[in-house]
């Protein structure tokens, strides 16, 4: 044994330099020098304000069905009486139509439930911003007392406990079942939530009939009323902030001023920021109202008028509205092959 | 339970210290074993770490952060210029600045911890930056947007005051131009076209308040957006200075430029690594070349230590065998041995010590030997035997014991001190021989030495001996010694023709009678053969010697029985004495033979002194010599004849011719005194011619007498016989004396025949072809066969004396001579037999069918002249 030692320790060390060098050899070394940065694709140059829906990205199914299953689940609600669907229903244009939802033990939230068609083309999240990502807006709707009233700790215990999607996880995440895990799935479900095939996009993709006369003559009445200014882009709005009353003061004109309608200003404090709110994508918006932060408008007419008086300083003719309205229909998509109701 | 503590407690402490600390270095070295690898995987780690993916990735993480950051700029300017009519763009920049700030953040492993640490400051302020950016650049949206949707409007406000009801040419105008500055104004930079644009916004609206209320509203409109245009145009402008003089890319290259550092770091780190890499490495190649060598060298030493090892197993081995043989010699030897300690007990014996002495190992285990004492040495004995053991360490000698049967026994016993260099001794051996066998062994081997064998007389030595100390007793008393040498006549005859064993018998009885005649204080001794010696001490006078010759030749007359024969002996003594005849043993005996050979030759069955006149004689022999050379010259030759009678009536038959030499002063000499000199001087063929001539002669003589002549014998010589032509000579001698040939007889020996057979065949052949006879002289004597005798022409066969001589009574002496006699008639020969001497043996031949007799009886030797007498005699009976 010790006059073999020598040996043994030369060839311990012959072996474990050749492992160490094999598995040198296996690192993949990638020149991501050349690979394009997914950003660079945006030109600096638009002389377009409106741009088509971008195509659906490839996400993970197993992600995407894992999320879809989580989000038309009530387990993740305390009392297991509310899952996403419920304010965010699929067949109502991803709403729940209301102008406040009311969340568990019947609670009514402060604000209107947004769609979540083509949530993820925003920039940022909720109305005033304070999500940066679609994972971390999750936390907002899961312990806001009137909507789930939940927290992680259930949602995992209970989901931990369901054999099912204990199995999912597992399959679809190396770590398995985990908070981040469960936001991420939900957020890629969110993802796939993409609305193409709208008369609009088609209108832009060359098919130059997919408009009628009157959303064309709205479409020009959209450019040059100034409406692109903010809603403008791939998503038609969703990637700036404005102040709700640019031109007048629009809450000291309807009163009823509530923490809501605060909107950035809850977020940062700023007095720069006091109504501020991001300003929403106006895709599929003639199958989302009730209006606005709070559902306080219930026609899109309505809707057009308000904005054109405070955000323009413009009193529309209601020709010009309707033209505009017949327009903003047709921003209307297509969702799993059948338009959006 | 106990033997285990005290086990424990017996473990010497002192050799601890060896073991712990080889198994020290066994677990330090092992140790080694198991860290080394892991020290080098992490040295090997270390030197690897600055992986180059990563920091590739990171670069470029860091150019694109910064290529975003300038494109951020662009597309600010790109929107504040109208240039791009959305804000994907912007948007798409900051979600990625923020996503690779995201990822910066997350610094490569490989930089040290200083360096991230001024990396992640670093990144930190350029976040913060971005934050500052960020926030501007929202403020700068929304403015913008305000100024954009105003300016996108403006066009169309304008159109809604023309198309108004009232509206005239100087409001198109006042209106037109006023649209055109707030455009340019928007898109430039001069403070002095915003103070213009507000005079004309204030001439409008004075102009408007004079116009119609239709044109109010849309006049209104048209300068609240051109109003909010150029109210919101310089804090537009004032935003994107801000945004473009951020620092954001002097920072970005900031990041760039510490990150290179830090990875400049890195990498010197991680080559200080691949140089400590390869040191140990270097160290392990040498420490490996170490050990191989200290295992060369030690396999060296092992196999050399093997061999001394194998070499010594070697000499155990053999010493193991030696140990094992000595065992055996010691078990198996037939000696006695016991090995004692220092104070002589006996400590071991070998089965040959009890079977010698009767006692087992655990009888004398513990004993000294002084149980064996058997009392016959005296204590002197023992204390100059340990005397001899003290200075030489050695003692040996014949010893008496006592076995334990009581029996004592002599021993030859060794004894040998084994001990210490020093000298004192810590053990003996002792090697002893039962030794009662080798002493009547011993004492046999004396006797025989001294004694003869058959008669149990002294021998030679023992004669000699006695002899001395006769002489020595004679010197003081000054008397005589005699020696006496005795040969028995005829002995060999006795031998040769009866047995040994009756010759074996005689010589006993003749021993027996010597004894019964002598004093008890002489000697008498045999000699070997028929010789007996005798020695008579402290002799008065001289004749005493021969008084007892006569005494043992009287002894000896009377005829001895052996078996079946009865023998009459005679003998010859000589007589030597001290001191006339010498001084000393071998003289004295010598002399004694000397004359005992004398006595026999002249006539046997007697004495003879020696003398000097003996001594003398042999003196003569020279003189005589010369006297022989001229005999015939001298004519001093004489024949004498001796008549052969007929066996049945002693009438003459025939003469032999027996030659005589008168010598002038010593007389008539026997041919036994000088033939055999004449045949030592080669005179023998004339004198052997000269006595067949004087024969012939004689016969011639006689005839020319007128006497009837008989047949006259010659006898040849064995020189004649080879040397001469007998035939041709025979024939010229009876030729030159006219006789005839039956009268001349010639007689030959038995071994002149066996010389040279062939040619003797063919000269008896003529001879006998002449008519000469031929006989056979001394029969018996020889070859005596008488079947080989055929092969020769002979007429006659003379029995030789010795047999006739047996013939001494009646009943067996005759035996040989008459079976002789029928024989050589069988074959058709004639028998003489010679040296008859008695009537017995006359009438015993007589009635045997002998043919012839010679001897005193028949008549002795005679000169021609008294022979003329008989044959005158004879032709007168």
């Amino acid at each position: 044994m010790k006059r073999n030692l020598p040996y043994l320790l030369v060839v311990l060390l012959c072996g474990l330099a050749a492992a160490l060098v094999l598995l040198d050899q296996r690192v993949d070394v990638v020149d991501a020098n050349h690979l394009p940065a997914p950003w660079m694709q945006q030109a600096l140059v638009h002389q377009h304000p409106l741009l088509p829906l971008p195509p659906a990205p490839t996400l993970d199914p197993r992600h995407v069905a894992l999320g879809e299953s989580l989000f038309h689940d009530r387990l993740l609600s305390r009392d297991q009486t509310v899952s996403c669907a419920s304010c965010h229903d699929l067949q109502r244009g991803g709403t729940d139509r209301l102008a406040r939802s009311r969340g568990v033990d019947g609670l009514e939230g402060p604000t209107n439930a947004p769609t979540v068609f083509n949530v993820a083309l925003d920039f940022v999240f909720m109305r005033d911003g304070s999500a940066a990502s679609l994972e971390a807006q999750m936390a907002g709707p899961l312990y806001a007392r009137h909507e789930m009233g939940s927290d992680w700790e259930t949602v995992l215990e209970r989901l931990s406990r369901h054999e099912e999607y204990a199995r999912l996880f597992a399959a679809a995440y190396p770590d398995g079942l985990t908070e981040a895990n469960v936001a991420s799935a939900i957020a890629t479900f969110q993802r796939s939530l993409l609305t193409p095939d709208a008369p609009f996009d088609r209108y832009l993709q060359g098919d130059a009939a997919a408009l009628d006369a009157r959303a064309l003559a709205g479409y020009q009445l959209f450019k040059t009323r100034g409406c692109t200014s903010c809603h403008q882009g791939a998503n038609i709005g969703g990637n700036m902030f404005q102040r709700f009353g640019v031109m007048d003061d629009y809450f000291a004109d309807r009163g009823a001023i509530t923490d809501a309608s605060l909107g950035r200003f809850n977020v940062t404090g700023r007095e720069q920021d006091r109504h501020v709110f991001k300003v929403p994508s106006l895709r599929n918006v003639a199958v989302t109202a009730p209006y606005f932060h709070d559902g306080s408008v219930a026609s899109l007419e309505q809707a057009i008028a308000i904005m054109a008086r405070y955000q323009l300083g413009l009193a529309l003719p209601d020709e010009e509205i309707e033209a505009i309205a017949a327009f903003l229909n047709s921003l209307t998509g297509t969702f799993r092959g059948s338009p959006l109701q | 339970m106990s033997w285990i503590t005290f086990h424990s407690a017996d473990e010497p402490s002192s050799a601890r210290p060896a073991p712990t600390r080889k198994r020290r270095a066994t677990v330090l070295l092992l140790c080694a074993m198991i860290v080394a690898p892991f020290a080098l995987t992490w040295l090997f780690l270390r030197a690897e770490a600055v992986s180059t993916p990563n920091h590739t990735t990171y670069m470029r993480e860091l150019r694109l952060i910064r290529q975003a950051d300038a494109e951020l700029d662009a597309a600010v300017l790109s929107s504040r210029f109208g240039l791009s009519r959305n804000y994907d763009g912007i948007v798409a920049r900051m979600e990625a600045i923020d996503e690779l700030l995201d990822r910066i953040l997350q610094t490569p492993d490989f930089l040290l911890e200083a360096d991230r640490e001024v990396l992640v400051a670093s990144i930190e302020r350029y976040l913060r930056l971005q934050q500052t950016k960020f926030d501007l650049i929202d403020r700068f949206k929304r403015e913008n947007a305000v100024v954009s949707s105003s300016l996108a409007f403006l066009p169309a406000a304008l159109d809604s005051v023309h198309n108004a009801p009232g509206a005239d040419s100087a409001l198109f105008s006042l209106t037109g131009i006023y649209v055109r500055n707030v455009l340019t104004h928007a898109q430039t930079e001069d403070p002095a076209l915003a103070r213009i644009i507000e005079a004309q916004a204030e001439s409008i609206a004075a102009n408007a308040g004079q116009r119609a209320e239709s044109l109010a509203e849309p006049i209104r409109i048209l300068l609240r957006h051109g109003h909010l245009i150029t109210t919101s145009k310089p804090e537009l402008e004032a935003l994107v200075r801000d945004i473009l003089s951020l620092p954001t890319a002097l920072e970005g290259e900031n990041l760039s430029h510490t990150y290179a550092q830090g990875y400049a770091n890195a990498l010197a780190r991680s080559r200080m690594y691949r140089i400590l890499l390869y040191l140990v490495a270097l160290s392990l190649v040498a420490y490996v070349a170490f050990a191989m060598i200290r295992l060369y060298r030690t396999t060296g030493a092992l196999n050399a230590a093997n061999l001394a090892l194998e070499e010594r197993i070697d000499t155990l081995r053999q010493t193991q065998a030696d140990l094992r043989l000595y065992a055996r010699v010691f078990t198996s030897a037939s000696e006695g041995m016991a090995i004692t300690d220092s104070r002589a007990r006996i400590l071991a014996i070998n089965p040959a010590f009890s079977r010698i002495t009767g006692y087992s190992q655990e009888e004398v285990a513990g004993h000294t030997p002084a149980i064996l004492r058997s009392g016959r040495q005296d204590a002197s004995f023992y204390r100059k035997m340990w005397a001899a053991l003290e200075s030489r360490g050695q003692w040996q000698g014949e010893i008496w014991n006592r076995r334990k049967d009581g029996t004592v026994f002599p021993e030859w016993l060794s004894i040998t001190a084994v001990g210490h260099e020093d000298g004192s001794p810590d053990h003996y051996i002792a090697i002893f021989m039962d030794i009662s066998d080798r002493k009547q062994a011993e004492a046999t081997i004396h006797h025989l030495a001294h004694h003869d064998a058959l008669t149990g007389l002294p021998n030679l030595v023992l004669l000699r001996d006695r002899l001395d100390q006769a002489i020595l007793k004679a010197r003081r008393s000054g008397r005589h010694v005699g020696v006496l040498m005795l040969d028995l006549d005829r002995f060999k005859l006795i031998n040769d023709t009866l047995g040994h064993d009756v010759g074996d018998s005689l010589i006993v009885q003749v021993a027996r009678r010597c004894q019964s005649v002598l004093r008890e204080t002489d000697t008498i001794s045999r000699q070997g053969g028929d010789e007996f010696a005798f020695v008579l001490s402290d002799l008065e006078h001289v004749q005493d010697a021969a008084h007892a010759a006569r005494k043992l030749l009287n002894a000896l007359e009377a005829p001895f029985v052996l078996g079946a024969h009865t023998l009459t002996v005679t003998g010859s003594i000589g007589i030597a004495l001290y001191p006339d005849d010498g001084s000393d043993p071998s003289q004295l005996l010598g002399n004694a033979d000397a004359a005992m050979y004398r006595a026999k030759e002249e006539g046997r069955n007697g004495y003879a002194y020696y003398s000097d006149d003996l001594n003398l004689s042999s003196l003569s022999e020279l003189l005589l010599e010369n006297q022989l050379r001229n005999v015939l010259d001298r004519n001093e030759l004489r024949l004498h004849y001796q008549p052969k009678v007929d066996a049945r009536d002693g009438s003459l038959r025939g003469l032999e011719a027996l030659l005589r030499w008168q010598h002038p002063e010593q007389g008539l000499l026997s041919p036994g005194r000088f033939i055999p000199l004449a045949e030592d001087i080669g005179l023998i063929v004339p004198i052997g011619e000269w006595v067949l001539r004087e024969a012939c002669r004689q016969l011639r003589a006689w005839i020319d007498a007128g006497l009837e002549p008989v047949p006259v014998s010659v006898n040849l010589s064995a020189q004649q016989l080879a040397q001469q032509d007998i035939p041709s000579l025979v024939e010229s001698v009876l030729t030159a004396y006219r006789l005839a040939p039956h009268l001349l007889e010639l007689e030959l020996t038995e071994t002149m025949l066996m010389r040279d057979p062939q040619r003797t065949t063919g000269c008896l052949r003529r001879l006998r072809e002449l008519g000469v006879a031929l006989s056979i002289d001394d029969f018996g004597t020889g070859y005596s066969s008488l079947g080989y005798l055929r092969m020769f022409p002979v007429h006659t066969l003379k029995i030789d004396r010795s047999f006739v001589e047996d013939i001494r009574d009646t009943a067996t002496g005759e035996t040989i001579a008459i079976a002789i006699i029928a024989l050589a008639h069988s074959l058709g020969l004639k028998v003489v037999a010679e040296g008859v001497e008695t009537e017995v043996q006359r009438d015993q031949l007589a009635r045997g069918g002998c043919d012839q007799l010679q001897g005193y009886l028949c008549g002795r030797p005679a000169p021609a002249g008294d022979i003329a007498l008989r044959l005158r005699e004879t032709a007168r009976a």
